[in-house]
């Protein structure tokens, strides 16, 4: 698989306080990688350090297959747009002023593509309206226009819905498929509201204090977060000879429990099980969001 | 970096305090030279009528506008988290502190030779094209440049080091109000060493040394200097270079290191 970025073992130290702690990940090319934590788990110390604004105390990335030390960093950032916390944007300046200004940070000979960026993320009705007087949504947008300035291959948005509105959230996620989808754009995003994440992200990484926790596909997690039944009974031998006989999918939990997948007849099923001896003790649906496969994950008990 | 320092020019050409700054200069010429003139009508021997003295008047002009518009215009990357555009296209922070620094000392230089069209113009109108001794007021206008120069260097290493606005504006301001107080008490203790005592407690002839070079190397004692009685005026571009060095380098030690947010 190819990989727009990778880290090995990153960390960040402030003082006595690590941020980073042995970070490793991998960003697939064309993925919408989700980048879930609790607040301080290191994602945006993460993003400030591949957008080149921290140095890492120790460990390495790769952004486009080159190193952090080496000098050829400056030209694969250019593949590369960021919006970092809040938008950096000029507040004294229109929407088109702003795009100008980062057409000429990054030499670019002329202001095409100007027009269509502000269509893209709906600001080309603006006019000379002044980012100041923008509200949260529009900034934001304005924030990803200036970061796709230079038509980049890898975007990073940090907590990019944060502070929303349902509708801001909604062209926020719209904009982020088009991006991926239209455009081919590989997506780095950061957030903790996990039922926003699970409706973009192709691909998952938990991260922890400071180090990832695990890596996981949108497949393998809805695999991982299947729909079931589990079934609390006396005796899984017998359960399991009646679920292979019925031709269901099961998974066992314990010598008392079991999950089964896919629709089932409950009287069918309870009635199969009374002939085999088998008591059914309790049954219920389990469906595991990624809220829940989060909560596990973590040890539970703190909050995303 | 070209690119960079365009943008700066773009973002210059906007900015309501460099606006303002050119009209104060301007204005404060302007007003300087008319009050003359009317003076002029009246006792016409205590007019000064030599152009000389208005080409220097905006000096403090352009200092102290220096002081306000480096916190607030370098300040704006910051509050603004614009910087960051700059760095995560591959811009080197060296390139980024350069173009700052550029742009501050550009913007100050026009300040003052704003005030300068409008004593060419406005002064040769009123008084005639009036100079004593050109020569030395172009070593003068050229001295105060490079001074404009040092300023540009001091406040642009506080603007670049600290990561507020507001704290950095300030920083910068209150320094130069500081700076500005102070330095004509430290003309009075030179200025004992060679006119005898004005000061109740002549400073002792040991520190006579360090009192000299700090009126010499401060811009502050460059700017009294450059517009009024001289010591080592020859010294003052020197100095003034060795201070642009010496701020441009730690400046940009300090902030390539630097943990931007």
């Amino acid at each position: 698989m190819e990989y727009c970025l990778t880290t090995a073992m990153l960390c960040k130290q402030y003082k006595s306080f690590k941020a980073l702690n042995g970070l490793t990940m991998h960003v697939p090319k064309g993925a919408i990688y989700g980048l879930v934590g609790r607040n301080g788990a290191g994602k945006t110390t993460l993003i400030r350090l591949i957008a080149g604004i921290q140095e890492p105390t120790s460990g390495e990335y790769t952004l486009y297959g080159v190193k952090n030390t080496d000098r050829e960093i400056h030209k694969a950032r250019r593949h590369m747009g960021a919006v970092v916390e809040t938008p950096s944007i000029y507040m004294d300046m229109s929407a088109e002023e702003n795009l100008k200004i980062q057409y000429h940070v990054l030499g670019l000979p002329n202001y095409e593509g100007i027009p269509e960026l502000l269509q893209l993320v709906d600001l080309d009705g603006c006019g000379k309206k002044k980012a100041k007087h923008f509200s949260l949504g529009m900034r934001q947008r304005l924030g990803i226009a200036v970061a796709l300035c230079g038509s980049p291959d890898f975007l990073v948005l940090d907590e990019p819905v944060n502070g929303l509105d349902p509708q801001g959230i909604v062209e926020i996620r719209e904009l982020i498929l088009r991006l991926n989808q239209e455009q081919q754009i590989t997506i780095l995003i950061s957030s903790h509201i996990l039922d926003e994440l699970s409706k973009l992200a192709t691909h998952y990484g938990f991260v922890d204090r400071g180090a990832m926790v695990r890596e996981v596909s949108a497949a393998e997690l809805d695999a991982a977060c299947r729909k079931c039944i589990r079934l609390s009974v006396t005796d899984t031998r017998a359960l399991c000879r009646v679920l292979d006989g019925m031709g269901i999918e099961y998974s066992i939990i314990s010598d008392t429990e079991a999950d089964i997948y896919g629709e089932v007849s409950i009287t069918q099923l309870a009635v199969a099980l009374d002939k085999e001896g088998c008591d059914v003790r309790s049954m219920h649906e389990h469906d595991e969001s990624l809220e829940n496969y989060y909560m596990n994950l973590m040890g539970g008990g703190r909050n995303a | 970096m070209r690119n960079l320092i365009y943008v700066n020019m773009m973002r210059l050409k906007k900015s309501r305090i460099f606006r303002a700054g050119v009209a104060v200069s301007m204005a404060y010429v302007a007003f300087l030279l008319f009050m003359n003139y009317q003076e002029m009508t009246d006792s016409p021997e205590t007019v000064i009528g030599q152009l000389n003295w208005y080409f220097l008047s905006t000096l403090p002009v352009a200092s102290a506008f220096c002081s306000v518009f480096c916190g607030m215009f370098l300040g704006t990357e910051y509050s603004d988290g614009t910087m960051r555009n700059k760095l995560m296209v591959g811009h080197t922070r060296k390139e980024i502190y350069i173009a700052n620094l550029l742009t501050v000392f550009l913007a100050n230089a026009f300040v003052y030779l704003a005030g300068c069209l409008v004593t060419a113009v406005m002064g040769a109108a009123m008084f005639g094209w009036n100079l004593a001794n050109p020569m030395q007021l172009a070593f003068r206008m050229f001295s105060g440049i490079l001074m404009l120069g040092a300023y540009a260097g001091i406040f642009t290493l506080l603007s670049m080091l600290i990561d507020s606005k507001a704290i950095s504006a300030t920083v910068c301001m209150v320094s130069y109000v500081v700076l500005f107080l102070g330095a004509p008490f430290l003309q009075t203790a030179v200025f004992s060493y060679y006119h005898g005592a004005s000061l109740n407690h002549m400073p002792s002839e040991s520190v006579r040394p360090l009192l000299e070079f700090l009126y010499d190397f401060l811009p502050v004692g460059q700017e009294l200097q450059i517009s009024g009685i001289f010591i080592h005026l020859y010294r003052l571009p020197v100095y003034s270079v060795i201070c642009i060095a010496l701020t441009t380098i730690c400046g940009m030690a300090v902030f390539t290191k630097k943990d931007l947010k």
